[in-house]
């Protein structure tokens, strides 16, 4: 069935406000990951070597404030979390790594996960990185 | 950000159960037959649609509250499926009726026909020339790819 724009924008709505108040609200992370994986959706906690050599540590704080909307570009539906305090991180170990990606997680679970555009040696202290923004995006043709 | 399968299909868990579109507790929602062509796109609303209200012919209410939603075996879409009211989704002609009306395919609407939620179109319309001619609804459904969640 061909769904409305209502249902496509009721769709990200409800998701945003899953994101807002479901898995570990209030705990979002993003965390550097420093082993290589496939970002995918059977990703688990197991399948990543999470960096944990970055200030803030433990990750950097995401706001939980979530809204839903469109992309003007491709017209799609997003559900974005809010820019928190924190969307960096400086390296706080010369321990020579490399960083692949990220996961976003919510909890004690990864919530979803993705790969810098290239893997990147990291090997001092205050070597900084950006964050990439929370942000889901629904294409119109994702769902019939 | 490629989302894990669990946060993805809540996508269709949350509209499955969602009591402002298609989970109403009270008031289900309807389909209708189509009568006049058209073609189905997320635009399309409930004024671009002429639904049937011939006797015999009305929207038929489906069911209150939450609706089903699974995963497809075959694809791995996520489904929400539009539950059917006792005898399904079916329409006949009365007696008497003459016709003809064509039936371009099916409209699922709020109970007060305001608010459009999905159509689809047959491949073949169905004219409708007598009395005592059936038309059955096919499962209704919104499938989700969560994969091109992104």
């Amino acid at each position: 069935m061909v769904p409305s724009q209502t249902i496509l924008a009721r769709i990200m709505t409800l998701f945003s406000g899953y994101l807002n108040t479901g898995i570990g609200a209030g705990t979002w992370f993003i965390k550097p990951v420093k082993s290589n994986f496939t970002p995918g959706p059977n990703l688990v906690i197991g399948d990543v070597t999470i960096d944990t050599n970055w200030t803030p540590s433990n990750a950097s704080p995401i706001s939980a404030g979530v809204d839903s909307g469109v992309n003007p570009v491709t017209m799609g539906k997003v559900s974005k979390l809010a820019v928190g305090s924190t969307q960096c991180a400086r390296s706080n170990s010369a321990t020579s790594r490399i960083v692949y990606g990220w996961v976003l997680i919510g909890g004690a679970d990864v919530m979803a996960s993705g790969l810098f555009p290239a893997p990147f040696t990291v090997n001092a202290t205050f070597q900084w990185i950006d964050l990439p923004p929370v942000s889901f995006e629904l294409p119109l043709n994702a769902v019939r | 950000m490629i989302p894990v399968k669990a946060l993805s299909e809540q996508t269709a868990i949350l509209l499955a159960a969602d009591a402002t579109t298609l989970a109403p507790a009270v008031n289900p929602n309807k389909v209708g037959l189509v009568v006049a062509n058209f073609n189905p796109t997320p635009d399309t609303v409930i004024g671009d649609l002429t639904i049937s209200a011939d006797t015999g012919l009305v929207p038929l209410a489906g069911v209150a509250g939450a609706q089903n939603e699974s995963v497809d075996p075959l694809s791995g879409e996520f489904m929400v499926e539009i539950v059917p009211p006792a005898g399904g989704f079916r329409w006949e002609t009365p007696p008497g009726f003459v016709g003809p009306v064509t039936v371009y395919g099916y409209a699922l609407i709020n109970d007060g026909a305001t608010t459009l939620f999905g159509s689809e179109k047959l491949l073949t319309p169905i004219v409708l020339t007598g009395p005592n001619q059936a038309v059955v609804a096919p499962e209704l459904t919104f499938r989700i790819d969560g994969t091109r969640i992104v």
